[in-house]
C-alpha cells in the first residue's frame, strides 16, 4: 500500500508544477517586457520537464 | 465456493443477468405502457387541437379538456400542475438549494407551499451582541427580524442597506443539524457496541453488531495496518472516526426526507476541516525520513530550486484533493439525482403528456443511481480513509529507500 501511495496525487501534482512554472514565468514577462512572453514560454516548458522528472523519479 | 448437496442452486437461478434483464424489460414495458396511455388521454381529450404542437396555449387547451374528461384521481395530478405553473420551474435553483446549507430544513412543497423545520438562528454582532430566534420568524426570506434578513441565497445580512458590521452567523443551520444526528447515530452504535463486548466477552457479537464488527475489522486490518505498519494503533481512533463520519453522513444524505437529504459530505467547509485535520496530522507525525524526503531529496543539488517547491506543493496538494474528491463526488451525486426528478417537471412543461412518458424512465434512472449512490457511499468514505492512512504511513515509515 505505501508503495503506490506516492502516486496517488500525480496527476494533481503534474498540473500544479507547470502551472507553477508558467505563473513564474508571467511574473519575470510582467518584471521584464520582451518582443514576445519568453518567460511563460520557457516557464511552461521547464514546467512540464520538472514535473515528468518528479514523476519519473517516484518510479 | 462449493454447494451443499441437496441445496438449492440460488447463484445459477437468481444471477445478475437474468435480474438486469428482467429489470430492463419492466423499466421499457412500464415505459411504454406509460407513454400509450398519457397519449391517447390527451388524444382523446382534445377538442379542435389536433396537432400536439408543445406551446403554451396548446397545453393549456390540452388540460381544459382532459380535467373535463378525466376521472377525480387525474384532476389531482392537473391541479398540482396547475399550480406549478404559477411559478416557472427552475430546476437550477431547486437543485442548488437543496445541496447548498440553509437555515430550516425543508421537507415538501415550493415557494409559499413549502412545509419546513425551522432551526435556530444564532448571530453575534458588535452592537446586538448575541441574538437567538427561530428561522420561522424570516418566513422563508419573505419577512425581515430585529434588523436581520434572509437573502436569495440563503444568508443572515443587515435588513437596511449599506450596513457593513459583520455578522457572525454561528447557526444550527440544517448541515449542522445533520451532523449532530450522525454523530449522534455513531454514539449510539459504538457504545451500544462497546458495552455488548463487556458484557459477552469472548462472545461472538449479535444482531446489528454483527455487521459493524467486520467494517471495523476492515478498516483495521485492511486499511490502517497494511498503510501505516506497526505503529497502527496510535491512529486507529482518528480513521475509524473518520470513516464513520463519512459514511454513516453519506448514507443519511441519501434519504430524501427529514433526518437524511442533508449534503453534508458534499459542503466544501466540511471536507475542508476533514482534510486539515489528516494534513496536521500527516505534518505533525512526520519523522526525519519524511522531511528529508522533501527538503534535502536525493537528486543534484541545483536541482533543488525545481524539487523543493515541487515536494512542498505535493504536501499541500494531497490533502487539498482529499478535500476536493469527496467535496465532488457527493455533490455530483446528489445533482444527478435531483436532475433525473426535475427532467419529469421540464417535460412535463412543455407537454403534459410527455411529462407522464418520461417519469418512469426518470424514476427508473433514480433508482438506479441511487443503488450507485449507495456504493458511492461506502467508497468516498473508504477511499478518504485509505489514503488518509497511507499518507500517515508515508510521513511515519522508519527506514528509507
Amino acid at each position: 500500500m505505501r508503495e503506490w501511495g506516492k502516486y496517488t496525487g500525480v496527476a494533481f501534482e503534474m498540473i500544479a508544477t507547470v502551472v507553477l512554472f508558467v505563473f513564474v514565468g508571467r511574473w519575470v514577462d510582467a518584471q521584464w517586457p520582451m518582443s514576445f512572453p519568453v518567460g511563460t514560454f520557457f516557464g511552461a516548458l521547464l514546467g512540464v520537464g520538472a514535473s515528468l522528472y518528479v514523476i519519473l523519479k517516484k518510479f | 465456493m462449493g454447494h451443499k448437496k441437496g441445496m438449492p442452486n440460488f447463484s445459477k437461478t437468481f444471477t445478475t443477468s437474468s435480474f438486469r434483464k428482467s429489470f430492463v424489460t419492466a423499466v421499457f414495458s412500464a415505459f411504454f405502457a406509460v407513454s400509450v396511455w398519457a397519449s391517447r388521454d390527451s388524444v382523446a381529450s382534445d377538442h379542435g387541437v389536433t396537432t400536439a404542437v408543445s406551446t403554451h396555449e396548446v397545453t393549456i387547451a390540452n388540460h381544459e379538456g382532459a380535467d373535463a374528461h378525466s376521472a377525480a384521481a387525474h384532476a389531482d395530478a392537473h391541479g398540482a400542475e396547475a399550480s406549478l405553473k404559477e411559478e416557472k420551474f427552475a430546476p437550477g435553483k431547486m437543485i442548488m438549494d437543496h445541496i447548498a446549507d440553509a437555515h430550516d430544513w425543508h421537507l415538501w412543497g415550493e415557494g409559499h407551499g413549502s412545509v419546513s423545520i425551522p432551526l435556530p438562528v444564532i448571530l453575534y454582532t458588535e452592537s446586538k451582541g448575541l441574538t437567538v430566534f427561530s428561522s420561522a420568524r424570516f418566513e422563508h426570506g419573505h419577512a425581515a427580524y430585529e434588523g436581520f434578513k434572509l437573502t436569495e441565497k440563503g444568508k443572515v445580512t443587515w435588513e437596511q442597506e449599506g450596513n457593513t458590521e459583520a455578522i457572525y452567523d454561528i447557526s444550527l443551520t440544517k448541515n449542522v443539524v445533520a451532523m449532530l444526528i450522525a454523530v449522534l447515530t455513531i454514539l449510539i452504535i459504538t457504545l451500544g457496541m462497546a458495552k455488548s463486548y463487556t458484557k459477552n466477552k469472548g462472545k461472538a457479537p449479535k444482531g446489528f453488531h454483527n455487521l459493524v464488527e467486520p467494517l471495523i475489522l476492515f478498516i483495521r486490518d485492511d486499511v490502517a495496518k497494511r498503510s501505516i505498519g506497526h505503529k497502527t494503533d496510535k491512529f486507529m481512533p482518528l480513521l475509524l472516526t473518520i470513516f464513520s463520519f463519512i459514511f454513516v453522513n453519506n448514507v443519511f444524505g441519501l434519504i430524501p426526507i427529514f433526518p437524511g437529504g442533508a449534503n453534508v459530505t458534499g459542503n466544501i467547509a466540511i471536507t475542508m476541516v476533514l482534510a486539515l485535520v489528516i494534513f496536521l496530522t500527516v505534518n505533525l507525525n512526520g519523522n526525519k525520513y519524511y522531511w528529508k524526503h522533501i527538503f534535502l531529496p536525493d537528486v543534484p543539488v541545483w536541482m533543488y530550486v525545481i524539487i523543493i517547491p515541487i515536494e512542498v506543493l505535493g504536501v499541500v496538494l494531497k490533502p487539498f484533493v482529499l478535500m476536493l474528491r469527496l467535496f465532488a463526488n457527493i455533490t455530483a451525486g446528489h445533482i444527478i439525482i435531483l436532475g433525473f426528478f426535475s427532467l419529469i417537471f421540464i417535460f412535463g412543461a412543455m407537454n403534459q403528456a410527455l411529462g407522464y412518458a418520461v417519469s418512469p424512465l426518470s424514476v427508473a434512472f433514480t433508482v438506479f443511481m441511487g443503488l450507485l449512490e449507495m456504493l458511492v457511499a461506502f467508497l468516498q468514505a473508504f477511499v478518504f480513509t485509505l489514503l488518509s492512512a497511507i499518507y500517515i504511513g508515508m510521513a511515519v515509515e522508519e527506514h528509507h529507500h
